[in-house]
C-alpha cells in the first residue's frame, strides 16, 4: 500500500469515526453528546464563542480564500 | 506636635492592606488569561499557518481570535475587580449595574430572511467565477469573518443557560478533532518542505485542490461554508 493510499485511508477512518460517533450520539444509546450540543454550550462561553467564529473564518480563508 | 485623630493610621494601614489584598486576585484573574487553551489553540493554529506558507490574512484572523478572547478577559478581571473594589468602599452590598449587551437577534433574524438567502446564494454564485485563493474570493471571506467574528465579540449568548454536555462526551470529539489535527499536521511535515505540498502525504487542501479548482466545487466549498457560518450565528 502505498504512503498516498494509507494517508487518504488515515483521513477516512477519522471521517468515519466522526460520522459513527455522531450516529450513536442521536441513537442516544451511549453517553455521547451530539456534536452540535457541544458546538452550543462553546457557543455559550466567551471564549468558545469568539473561537469557533475565528476557526469557521480561518477555514474559508484556507481552503478558498 | 499635634496628633492625629486616634486610629486614624490604624485605618489607612488597614487600607494600604485592603488594597494590597484586592490586586492578588485580579493579578491572578489577569494572569489567568494566560491559560485559555481556546486562545492558545488559536495561536499555535496561526503560528502553523504561517509557517506553512498562509496568506498574512490566515494566520491574522486566528490571532485576532486570540487577542479577542485575552481582550476579553482582561476585561471582565478589572470589571470584577472594580465590583469587588466598589463592594469594599461602600462597605457593603453595591448594585452591580452593567451596561446591557447588545442583543444577538437582528443578525439572527436577519439570516432567516429570504432576502439574506438570495444575497448568499448570488455572493456564491459570483465568487465562484474567480479562483480560488485570488483577491476577490479572499476578501470576500475575510471580510465576512472579520465581521462574523466581531460580532462574536461584541454580543453575549441569547439564551443564558445552556446545559454543559458530559465531560466525557465532550473529549471524545476533541480526540477525534485532534486526531484530525494530527494527521494533517503528520502530512503536512512529510511533505518536501513546508510550503510545497506532497502527493504521496496529501494534506486536507491539496486533496481538495483540485475539486476546488472547478465552478462547481467552488460553489459546494463556499456554500457549505456560509451554510457553516448561518448554523453558527443561529446556534449562537
Amino acid at each position: 500500500m502505498s504512503s498516498r493510499a494509507i494517508t487518504i485511508l488515515g483521513y477516512g477512518v477519522i471521517a468515519f469515526g466522526g460520522v459513527a460517533l455522531g450516529a450513536a450520539a442521536r441513537r442516544g444509546k451511549a453517553a455521547i453528546p451530539t456534536f452540535g450540543s457541544v458546538v452550543r454550550w462553546a457557543l455559550h462561553t466567551r471564549s468558545g464563542r469568539i473561537g469557533l467564529f475565528a476557526a469557521w473564518a480561518w477555514t474559508g480563508l484556507h481552503f478558498l480564500g | 506636635m499635634v496628633a492625629g485623630p486616634p486610629g486614624r493610621s490604624g485605618a489607612c494601614g488597614m487600607t494600604g492592606k485592603r488594597q494590597s489584598r484586592s490586586m492578588v486576585p485580579l493579578m491572578r484573574r489577569l494572569l489567568a488569561v494566560l491559560r485559555d487553551p481556546v486562545a492558545w489553540i488559536l495561536v499555535i493554529a496561526g503560528i502553523v499557518e504561517l509557517i506553512s506558507g498562509g496568506t498574512a490574512a490566515r494566520g491574522a484572523i486566528l490571532f485576532a481570535g486570540a487577542g479577542l478572547i485575552m481582550a476579553d478577559r482582561v476585561r471582565s478581571a478589572l470589571a470584577r475587580a472594580r465590583v469587588n473594589h466598589g463592594f469594599t468602599a461602600a462597605g457593603g452590598a453595591v448594585a452591580v449595574m452593567t451596561a446591557p449587551p447588545y442583543s444577538p437577534e437582528p443578525l439572527q433574524e436577519a439570516v432567516e430572511s429570504r432576502r439574506w438567502a438570495v444575497g448568499g446564494i448570488a455572493a456564491v454564485l459570483v465568487s465562484a467565477l474567480f479562483a480560488v485563493h485570488t483577491l476577490p474570493v479572499t476578501a470576500v471571506i475575510g471580510i465576512v469573518g472579520v465581521v462574523a467574528v466581531g460580532w462574536a465579540w461584541l454580543t453575549h449568548p441569547h439564551v443564558d443557560a445552556v446545559e454543559r454536555p458530559p465531560l466525557r462526551g465532550m473529549l471524545i470529539w476533541g480526540g477525534v478533532l485532534l486526531a484530525l489535527g494530527l494527521w494533517e499536521l503528520s502530512s503536512l511535515l512529510l511533505q518536501p518542505n513546508m510550503v510545497e505540498g506532497s502527493y504521496e502525504h496529501p494534506t486536507i487542501s491539496y486533496l481538495l485542490d483540485p475539486f476546488l479548482a472547478t465552478y462547481g466545487g467552488k460553489v459546494v466549498g463556499l456554500g457549505l461554508w456560509a451554510l457553516a457560518g448561518r448554523a453558527l450565528v443561529r446556534r449562537a
